[in-house]
């Protein structure tokens, strides 16, 4: 009978933070905000290193088909439905496995105010407390210090870096990777 | 030197496959999850020779569409195989590479082949496919593979922490990187 209240009492706000809530992203949606967003070519090159070649909707909505991954849409709780970012997991059927984490706050002004970190908290509870993951790994450029901030703050540990591995704006730059671990999580 | 062989020194040499031969040696081997283990990212399988001509054709496909190269390693003086040095995961872009390398018989092992098939690998890496870096990854239970590679100038850069399964424990994930510009032949 306590398993039955305990899933009775389960709370509707699993996937609702302080500020943001996650939601799967339909392809559509991925597409639309992701033409959109890249119209800015900083949030490009933060998120990706394959050299930047700009695309139609059709062409992004393809490619977004074409990768998969589970893929939330981040949205304001206020005011509510405004999508301003997204966020994935790969790699994340097996439990007990390693997922594999993305991110990115699609425009700059909802950037710096705490929301990534806050849809990196929902997640991450997803990831273990759903999901039943064991760790969740993430690679970030060394160039991108904001980010690298925000995974900090949502308690992901410096597991070392490939030195020298992308190239961009003439010189190489490293690729730092940072991982949590379900335990660092639920200490 | 542009005159020096990329493929062969004085006790072993890096060549093509050969299926039929190569494809019964590489099934014995992989009856060993250890040596898969090290060689191989999929779940480890007992492979027939059928299966294993299918893998030496998958890399022979991949050597042709230049996303791979795949090498087959034996003695300096004998047809047989006696390991596998691959190149994968290559962006040419960046001229970056991962790196594996299995010398499937342990008694051909603690001989020096391996490393004189990595010498022969590194040379060929960054002088002839003109990469700037290599990566190998490596579980933490595979201390003797890290041991081989820093001997031969790879230096541990990150430690993903419990990423890896392996005999029912939980292991750090290693990548270990050579960079061109430190390579001395």
């Amino acid at each position: 009978m306590s398993e039955m209240s305990d899933i009775n009492n389960m709370p509707d706000d699993f996937f609702r933070g302080e500020k943001v809530r996650l939601r799967m992203m339909t392809p559509a949606e991925s597409a639309e905000n992701g033409v959109r967003w890249t119209q800015s070519t900083e949030y490009y090159r933060l998120l990706d290193d394959e050299p930047m070649v700009p695309a139609s909707l059709e062409q992004t909505r393809k490619h977004v088909e074409a990768h998969q991954s589970k893929t939330f849409a981040i949205e304001l709780l206020d005011p509510a439905g405004t999508i301003i970012g997204f966020t994935a997991l790969w790699k994340c059927e097996t439990p007990g496995g390693d997922g594999w984490l993305a991110i990115g706050i699609g425009d700059s002004e909802h950037r710096g105010a705490g929301r990534g970190v806050d849809a990196l908290k929902i997640l991450a509870r997803y990831a273990f407390d759903a999901l039943q993951l064991h760790r969740i790994s993430l690679s970030v450029f060394e160039y991108n210090t904001r980010a690298m901030r925000a995974y900090e703050k949502a308690g992901f540990v410096h597991e070392g870096r490939i030195p020298q591995l992308v190239r961009r704006d003439g010189r190489r730059w490293d690729m730092l990777l940072m991982g949590l671990l379900a335990s660092d999580w639920r200490a | 030197m542009i005159t020096t062989p990329l493929f062969h020194n004085a006790t072993v040499r890096l060549t093509a496959f050969e299926l039929e031969p190569d494809a019964a040696a590489y099934a014995r081997w992989s009856h060993d999850p250890h040596f898969l283990a090290q060689t191989a990212p999929d779940a480890p399988q007992p492979l027939s020779a059928w299966h294993a001509k299918q893998r030496i054709e998958g890399w022979q496909k991949a050597n042709d569409d230049l996303e791979a190269v795949h090498l087959a390693i034996r003695r300096a003086d004998d047809p047989g195989l006696i390991g596998v040095l691959s190149l994968y995961e290559m962006v040419k872009l960046f001229g970056t590479a991962k790196i594996t390398l299995g010398i499937g018989d342990p008694a051909n092992r603690g001989q020096g082949l391996g490393g004189a098939a990595l010498r022969l690998g590194l040379r060929y890496a960054f002088h002839e496919q003109g990469l700037h870096l290599l990566i190998a990854v490596l579980g933490a239970h595979n201390s003797g593979a890290a041991r081989f590679f820093e001997r031969h100038g790879f230096r541990e850069t990150a430690r993903r922490r419990e990423a890896c399964q392996y005999m029912n424990k939980r292991w750090d994930e290693l990548s270990l990187v050579a960079m061109a510009a430190e390579w001395r032949q």
